[in-house]
């Protein structure tokens, strides 16, 4: 018989897998596969942009990805690592890419930026994603682009 | 107090860093800490002594018991131990993507965890837990993992591939190495060994050279007996731009500050001396 412990363990195992699907998917630039892993009323806080930034995942994620890939094409990420605990798994990820179209108010300038971006995935009992927050250091991001 | 390390049998110096055992005289009086920086290594711990507990958070009170037999994954942060009564372990310390070579683990899953042997590898490691408890002496424990690890590599269909030559290379130099650049001169597609990377070491190249790096400045403070002449060159030949560099790195993975990590194994390798 399983303890409790060892319970939590597989389920965290099954999570950490379902974000690596999501960044796969990122790669892929499939965000269909992307919002699929979360649950129909999933939420999402993209930290950096205030109350803007928060929203469904379904509607504003999928339109803010959408305009990301339009203006960086060639869009990529690495995990680094992980972190579980409780119900969020925190991925550290750098995400990079080349800007070729303006994208929220920055004109493209052909620059390239590469960002440490953190990820925090929460589950509910079903292992199901019901929430996404992103941070992200926005300055810096900006600066890359060219935005003095 | 006896720590000694074996040196693997050459069909398997690939794939295994060492062996090493772990006893103690008697029991102890009381419990005793050891912290570790994470080492870039993953381990098979048979152990036959007491059962002991062990935190892989910076929150000193978050022990929890180790599994009599375990598999840990890489160690993205420092951990502790807290051992009480009697030690008595083997253990095997693989290179970093040797565990998914032999048993097709996928290695991100196992960060930062113990996980019962049995519950990742399977009812094939029962048998070699068994004998292990029965054997008299450490050679007879020896020569059990050596079989059971040669059998493995022997039915293993994984050939090692530039993404094990890589994680090896990055072991070589310690971390303080370029990670773009080793990829330019290995001709490796950087999505394709980071996904790799992932799947056989569990992290991402650039964040397994920073641990290792950490791993053997940690090594290089102990060889030292924690007195640290110069920092500045110490800082120089670890390949940090500035102190401000090093210090945030070290705190990130040792939630201490460095001269606060020197004091307190100061004080553990006096107590551990009497």
């Amino acid at each position: 018989m399983k303890t409790i412990e060892q319970i939590e363990t597989t389920t965290d195992l099954t999570r950490k897998g379902t974000c690596v699907e999501f960044f796969s998917a990122y790669q892929d630039l499939d965000i269909d596969r992307m919002v699929g892993l979360f649950t129909a009323d999933a939420t999402i806080d993209f930290k950096p942009l205030g109350e803007n930034g928060k929203g469904k995942i379904n509607e504003l994620g999928r339109g803010l990805w959408s305009a990301l890939i339009d203006a960086f094409p060639d869009l990529d990420n690495t995990i680094d690592t992980f972190d579980v605990a409780g119900d969020k798994v925190t991925c550290y990820v750098t995400i990079f890419g080349t800007q070729t179209k303006e994208f929220a108010g920055i004109p493209s300038k052909g620059l390239r930026f590469e960002s440490d971006h953190i990820f925090v995935f929460e589950f509910n009992e079903d292992d199901k994603a019901t929430s996404l927050s992103i941070d992200w250091n926005h300055a810096s991001f900006a600066q890359q682009l060219g935005v003095e | 107090m006896l720590y000694r390390k074996i040196v693997p049998s050459l069909p398997l110096q690939k794939l295994v860093e060492c062996y090493y055992i772990w006893e103690n005289n008697g029991l102890m009086g009381q419990p005793l800490t050891i912290e570790s920086p994470p080492t870039g290594f993953v381990s098979m711990v048979f152990n036959y002594g007491d059962f002991y507990k062990t935190s892989s958070t910076f929150n000193s009170s978050d022990f929890v018991s180790a599994p009599r037999t375990f598999i840990s994954g890489q160690a993205t942060k420092a951990y502790k131990l807290l051992l009480t009564g009697r030690i008595g372990m083997i253990g095997i310390v693989f290179r970093p993507t040797a565990v998914n070579v032999l048993f097709g683990i996928q290695m991100y899953e196992l960060n930062d965890e113990r996980l019962d042997l049995r519950d990742v590898v399977g009812k094939e490691v029962v048998p070699v837990q068994e004998r292990i408890m029965e054997a008299h002496s450490h050679q007879e424990r020896i020569d059990i993992i050596e079989k059971f690890l040669l059998m493995k590599l022997m039915s293993c269909k994984n050939p090692l591939n530039q993404t094990d030559f890589a994680a090896n290379l990055i072991v070589e130099q310690n971390g303080i190495i370029n990670i773009s650049k080793m990829m330019e001169e290995l001709y490796v597609c950087r999505r394709q060994l980071e996904r790799q990377f992932l799947q056989k070491v569990g992290i991402s190249p650039k964040y397994y050279a920073r641990i290792r790096r950490i791993s053997h400045l940690c090594s290089v403070m102990a060889k030292k007996q924690w007195q640290i002449s110069d920092w500045h060159d110490l800082i120089f030949q670890m390949g940090y731009y500035d102190q401000s560099h090093f210090i945030k790195e070290f705190t990130a993975f040792t939630g201490k500050s460095p001269s606060f990590y020197l004091k307190n194994n100061v004080e553990l390798s006096n107590y551990l001396q009497r």
